[in-house]
């Protein structure tokens, strides 16, 4: 079983190498010369007004938490994807079941206007 | 095989160790809230890794879903959510380091201590060890436990519902 995981630790070692790689090459050859103008912060070329750590609203921890049970739902369902071909119908009626309780969460979130963009 | 599959294993372990106990340390150590969260996402990844090796291959799927997912979301949504004014002094008083040190001395010796007594079960073999433990599950909750996994969606709603009428009281 732990052999299977194999390509899993390949991928996690190749992502990693990939993301530092590239980091350590910059460090290593790029020339360093600051001054003024490379050492200011931008955004989208224009200089920020005021402080950038700003408090976000408290309105989008709605998204975290509908996110968190949905993420709940998703491990629930793991297994069942996992071996749904041996599980027949029977299976396919309790998830149906399961995910229908959920969708009614979901619609009372979105008439509630929890998932507005604001 | 090139490498023996014991070897590769023992040397997957200690990888994966060193990485958690990095991610720990830096979790510590880290002077933004920010990076210390990241440096949980490090630990908690590495300990996924480690429950393959058990052969505990849905655990680690749960760890990676809910608390490299969710929980950290949380962590970092609470983060974003709190005033960004509360600046961490350098180093607390000298007291504080030494008191800190002694807590987390002892604790590491009750664990040494625990660890070495506790009578291991080393010599059975691990029952799902070669087999995926995530069928075993599956058959389990659609078979014996759905009346639990239905519930366990009421649950997941109650709890939906919940957060969304208190979070909008305001």
């Amino acid at each position: 079983m732990v052999a299977s995981f194999g390509p899993v630790a390949l991928a996690a070692v190749i992502a990693t190498v990939f993301g530092l790689l590239p980091l350590a090459i910059s460090a290593l050859l790029a020339p360093r010369r600051p001054n003024v103008v490379k050492n200011s912060p931008y955004e989208c070329g224009v200089e920020t007004i005021g402080p950038t750590n700003v408090q976000f609203k408290s309105h989008f921890y709605l998204y975290a938490l509908i996110f968190v049970i949905f993420d709940v739902e998703a491990l629930f369902l793991f297994p069942w994807a996992v071996t749904y071909t041996q599980l027949g119908l029977y299976a396919l009626i309790e998830v149906g079941i399961f995910i229908g309780l959920l969708l009614v969460g979901y619609a009372y979130a979105w008439r509630k206007g929890a998932l507005e963009w604001v | 095989m090139l490498i023996p599959e014991g070897a590769l294993i023992a040397v997957t372990f200690y990888v994966l160790g060193v990485l958690a106990i990095a991610g720990g340390v830096g979790l510590i150590l880290a002077r933004r809230i920010f990076h210390s969260a990241l440096f949980l996402v490090l630990t908690l990844v590495s300990v996924a890794g480690v429950f393959v090796i058990l052969g505990a291959d849905f655990l680690a799927a749960v760890q990676v879903l809910v608390y490299v997912g969710a929980i950290t979301v949380l962590l970092l949504f609470g983060i974003m959510l709190t005033p960004q004014t509360v600046q961490l002094p350098d180093i607390a008083s000298p007291g504080q380091a030494i008191s800190g040190a002694l807590v987390a001395a002892a604790l590491f010796v009750v664990t040494v201590a625990v660890v070495a007594t506790t009578a291991w079960p080393r010599a059975a073999p691990l029952p799902l060890a070669d087999q995926p433990t995530t069928n075993t599950i599956a058959f389990n909750l659609f078979n014996t436990y759905v009346l639990p996994f239905e519930i366990a969606s009421i649950l997941l709603l109650v709890a939906m519902i919940g957060a969304i009428v208190i979070a909008r009281e305001e």
